[in-house]
């Protein structure tokens, strides 16, 4: 081919079907709002990206956006927000996403007195209003004009009674996924929450915190109302301490605990475990995601035996924390297991083949598995032998490099360069001296994912001990994103060069 | 070595090897279903493409060449697993191979690497296309891409409300 001839054809991107085009669209979404002025360039262009940030904020990937904000917040006839006069005359969906987030306040500030928050709620809604900008209606006008409109949406940094809750949520019809968070009742009138047929995502969170019964009766509130026609489901929250209180009216409504979340085929679950890893309900999950827990007693067995209840159905399961959540018990995370440990040997290595001897349990549909990356012998030994022998049919295993720096980002600094250079180096010998490819049979695809350190973990928790590595030294400074990746291809032709060498 | 005759919309013939044929998802069922239906094993397989012109499917195969010793990458490749994507992949032979087309060219290769499921080369290519709508301006984009507006009425200043609303919030 000669470079320097000029190729050309009168194709255009209006050739493309809808279809390719969304897939070239797709990769422009790097946040929530990145996507948006590509809707002006053709109509064409703004149906499809209008596709892609609902689908993103119905798989709860987003938070409904536009965001509208409380500016008066008196009784429910009097409850005002405010939006774009122009919004109110629109014809047809004004929501580019067919989404909205309705809140009370732009951030719920955590470390603070909670109850000042609260007292001072009226005034913060009042500092909403931007004077001259939008038209102030009243939130009943609004819901009822336009709820019909949204298939996705988000109650944030809310303070107001059980009843507005249930007067909103009347007027929106065709939502098909709910976000609750950080809302805080100002009574316990809990009337029945409306019917919302297509309902089928919900996501709770709290993290503020306060009185962990204000959570259970909110979380409980809405479980009850939609449980069982729920696939997904999201529960955050840091002080959710007895699951028990919260599934007692569950199962009185639903006169037994064994139907509870019967369609449920997806879990992402940051709070107490065992709210759903305990006896009281079994839902066909497929997928399950345990993020960061707080004050729970885990360990690779323990855990192995309550998600035994799902190796029937369980496609993925994904560990999103550190080490030092899945050792709690062992005071001090991997720590008590390092060889650093001034614990006795016998001690740490009766502990870890405690931790190890899961009885032989199997999860013959689990094909992906995510676990944060290993940094000692022990860690090694949790992965090999609590998890991965258990999963025949494995096909990706994801490593969680918390800290990890991103190839993918531009580095100036040598220092950063360094890093990566010495993480790259770091990643090559450990799959150098690894064989998790004989060791499952089936295994495509290894990739290492950099994580965001949890701040938590290095500040505040007296226990937690990090191995004095550079991969632990560096912070990725992104919530996600990809530094490695092998295939069994790869593994195979390396292995087929190295005995041709020989 | 096994041919394959591969023969374009405008009827220029390429013979193949069917191994580097068997690259293209597309070409290897054809060629597995020739084998089925035909008596004899000796036997040629040829294979029409009727949407992709003789230029562009040079270039196809010519792609195919060039990368015949890389793994083949599923089509559904999972995005958050990266691998597939054309930052893990594309080489300087890549960017010399793409850098005299126009995007009329580049169009026809999505095209032609959808039809024939080739997922590395769509790879590349729609991340070249990517490269081009980027940190552009609408109009920037429109004038790239040679797109009109064809919005109706006030459609167009209702869309810049809407993302003004979303953007200031």
């Amino acid at each position: 081919m000669d470079a320097n001839v000029v190729q050309t054809s009168s194709t255009s991107i209006t050739d493309l079907p809808p279809e390719m085009l969304k897939q070239i669209l797709a990769k422009l979404d790097d946040n929530q709002n990145s996507l948006l002025p590509y809707r002006l360039v053709h109509p064409l262009w703004k149906a499809i990206i209008n596709d892609l940030l609902e689908e993103k904020c119905l798989k709860l990937e987003y938070d409904g956006c536009p965001k509208v904000y409380i500016v008066k917040n008196c009784t429910k006839n009097e409850m005002l927000i405010e939006c774009p006069a122009e919004t109110l005359q629109h014809t047809g969906n004004p929501f580019p996403s067919s989404s909205l987030t309705l809140a009370g306040s732009n951030s719920i500030i955590e470390d603070i007195d909670f109850e000042w928050w609260c007292s001072t709620y009226q005034q913060r809604c009042e500092h909403n209003s931007n004077e001259g900008e939008g038209q102030k209606v009243r939130l009943e006008t609004f819901t009822s004009k336009l709820g019909n409109y949204l298939t996705s949406f988000t109650l944030y940094a809310l303070v107001t009674s059980c009843d507005v809750v249930a007067n909103i949520l009347s007027h929106l019809v065709n939502i098909k996924t709910l976000t609750v968070s950080e809302i805080i009742l100002t009574d316990s009138q809990y009337k029945t929450l409306p019917t919302l047929c297509n309902l089928t995502n919900l996501e709770l969170t709290s993290s503020a915190p306060r009185m962990i019964f204000e959570d259970m009766d909110v979380f409980a509130w809405f479980l009850v109302a939609y449980a069982n026609q729920l696939k997904k489901l999201e529960l955050h929250s840091r002080f959710l301490t007895d699951p028990q209180l919260i599934l007692k009216d569950l199962i009185s409504e639903q006169g037994g605990a064994f139907n509870l979340f019967q369609n449920l085929d997806e879990l992402v679950i940051s709070s107490r475990l065992d709210f759903f890893l305990n006896s009281f309900c079994s839902p066909p999950l497929k997928f399950l995601t345990i993020k960061k827990h707080y004050f729970v007693e885990l360990n690779p067995k323990k855990l192995m035996l309550l998600i035994h209840k799902f190796s029937d159905t369980l496609e993925r399961l994904e560990l999103d924390f550190e080490w030092n959540n899945l050792f709690f018990d062992s005071v001090g995370g991997t720590f008590f297991l390092t060889m650093d440990s001034p614990f006795p040997a016998n001690r740490r290595s009766q502990v870890l083949e405690e931790l190890l001897s899961v009885p032989i349990l199997k999860f013959p549909k689990l094909i992906h598995f995510s676990v944060a990356f290993p940094t000692t012998d022990a860690e090694l030994r949790v992965i090999n032998e609590a998890f991965l022998v258990k999963f025949p049919a494995l096909q990706k295993l994801q490593l969680l490099l918390f800290g990890g720096v991103l190839p993918s980002l531009q580095y100036e600094n040598e220092n950063d360069i360094e890093r990566l250079q010495n993480q790259m180096q770091k990643l090559q010998d450990f799959f150098r001296g690894v064989d998790y490819w004989k060791l499952c049979s089936g295994l495509k695809r290894i990739s290492v994912l950099a994580r965001k350190r949890d701040p938590i973990l290095d500040e505040t928790d007296l226990f937690h001990c990090l191995d004095e590595t550079d991969l632990d030294n560096v912070t990725c400074d992104v919530d996600s994103g990809q530094v490695y990746s092998t295939t069994r291809d790869e593994y195979e032709s390396a292995n087929l060069t190295n005995m041709q060498k020989m | 070595m096994a041919l394959v005759r591969v023969i374009s919309s405008d009827g220029a013939a390429f013979l193949v090897s069917q191994r580097l044929a068997k690259r293209s998802g597309k070409l290897k069922t054809e060629i597995e279903t020739f084998r089925k239906s035909s008596d004899n094993s000796e036997a040629q397989p040829e294979i029409r493409i009727v949407t992709i012109r003789a230029e562009i499917l040079r270039l196809v195969l010519q792609w195919l060449q060039q990368h015949q010793n890389d793994p083949v990458l599923p089509a559904n490749q999972n995005e958050q697993d990266g691998r597939g994507d054309a930052e893990m992949g594309q080489s300087q032979w890549d960017r010399d191979f793409l850098a005299p087309m126009d995007l009329g060219i580049v169009m026809e290769l999505i095209l032609a690497a959808n039809h024939l499921e080739v997922k590395g080369l769509l790879d590349i290519t729609c991340k070249l296309v990517e490269s081009k709508i980027t940190g552009r301006t609408v109009d920037e984009i429109r004038t790239a891409f040679k797109l009109k507006s064809d919005f109706k009425g006030n459609e167009e200043e209702q869309t810049r409300l809407e993302n003004r609303w979303c953007v200031e919030n």
